[in-house]
């Protein structure tokens, strides 16, 4: 857990480095570790939050669902990200965030957090790139959901959750622990499962990538890239950690 | 009064092992292209009827799978309406 704060701190300080005091106050943050099962939303459309939640453990997404029950699917979120800075100060929940693996949060209520930005202008700033960078893979995502054919749109998805699981430490020789599965990809990239299943069979068949029950395999990285046109600027890390 | 379906089948190249189409016509106007699914890629869903195409009414953004033919052609016909 400590752990997960000191990534949080390292993501935050990819665009400035903390004072020591800045960085205090977010170790001192007292947590309350709370579980959630899978398949539970932390936080509903519509609804007001009091807190932000530091996710600690697991993976979480962002999604609405229209009238007919079909999801859309917004973005991913990994340990070490804070959600969702946006209800801070928006009010109202205008998407839903859910867990789909057992996760482990730490709610920031939001009081801290505007007292934090308050006291520390320049926490402010690092929180409010950090939001910046959100937008960036949105932007990302619109392409990505807008021109990409099935398959670049597969493979680019597969690419940016590589990308981002690195830079948590969470890839260790070419295996990352990714549990998602066909239904989630197909909700993330507007396709239906079929494509998605055609998509990852073709990269399988063309030995790029093997997605396998909870875990992605990856067998050629660079032509892996060169399937979706992946180029990781989006992203705007500044520091990959190294592998555990 | 039940809308007139006529399959006819159709090899469909989708770039993938599944193949085997049926084209849907109604009233003599092609209304979608079925393709049962046959890659083993689909595991759960395999022997599943696809909307590979919709045309009209029946083109969706998220073409629906079916168990069957049959349930297929209900899913069709309603979406093409009460009329012949």
């Amino acid at each position: 857990m400590a752990a997960m704060i000191g990534l949080f701190i390292r993501k935050l300080e990819q665009f400035g480095t903390l004072s020591h005091e800045e960085r205090q106050v977010i170790e001192n943050l007292p947590i309350n570790v709370r579980q959630v099962a899978a398949n539970h939303d932390i936080a509903r459309e519509g609804q007001r939050s009091d807190a932000c939640m530091l996710l600690l453990s697991g993976m979480v997404c962002r999604y609405r669902l229209l009238q007919n029950g079909q999801r859309q699917i917004m973005s991913f979120h990994f340990p070490g990200d804070i959600l969702d800075l946006t209800s801070l100060l928006l009010g109202n929940m205008d998407h839903n965030i859910g867990a789909l693996t057992p996760i482990e949060v730490a709610p920031i209520a939001h009081a801290t957090l505007l007292d934090w930005t308050e006291r520390y202008p320049r926490l402010g700033r690092l929180l409010w790139q950090d939001t910046l960078v959100d937008a960036a893979v949105f932007r990302e995502w619109v392409v990505n959901v807008g021109r990409r054919s099935v398959y670049a749109r597969t493979a680019h998805l597969l690419c940016e959750m590589v990308t981002r699981l690195s830079a948590v430490g969470l890839v260790h020789d070419d295996v990352c622990d990714l549990p998602i599965t066909p239904a989630e990809l197909a909700d993330a990239t507007g396709l239906s499962i079929v494509h998605v299943n055609r998509a990852l069979q073709e990269l399988r068949s063309k030995q790029l990538v093997d997605l396998r029950d909870t875990a992605l395999v990856l067998l050629n990285w660079e032509g892996l890239q060169q399937a979706g046109g992946f180029n990781p600027g989006y992203l705007h890390q500044r520091v990959l950690s190294t592998a555990a | 009064m039940s809308l007139e379906l006529l399959l006819r089948p159709v090899p469909v190249h989708t770039g993938s092992a599944d193949e085997d189409g049926q084209l849907v016509l109604a009233d003599g106007r092609l209304v979608a292209v079925l393709v049962r699914l046959g890659d083993a890629a689909h595991a759960g869903l395999l022997g599943a009827w696809f909307l590979e195409a919709g045309f009209g009414p029946c083109a969706q953004v998220a073409p629906p799978v079916f168990s069957d033919l049959d349930a297929a052609q209900d899913w069709i016909r309603q979406r093409l309406g009460p009329y012949a």
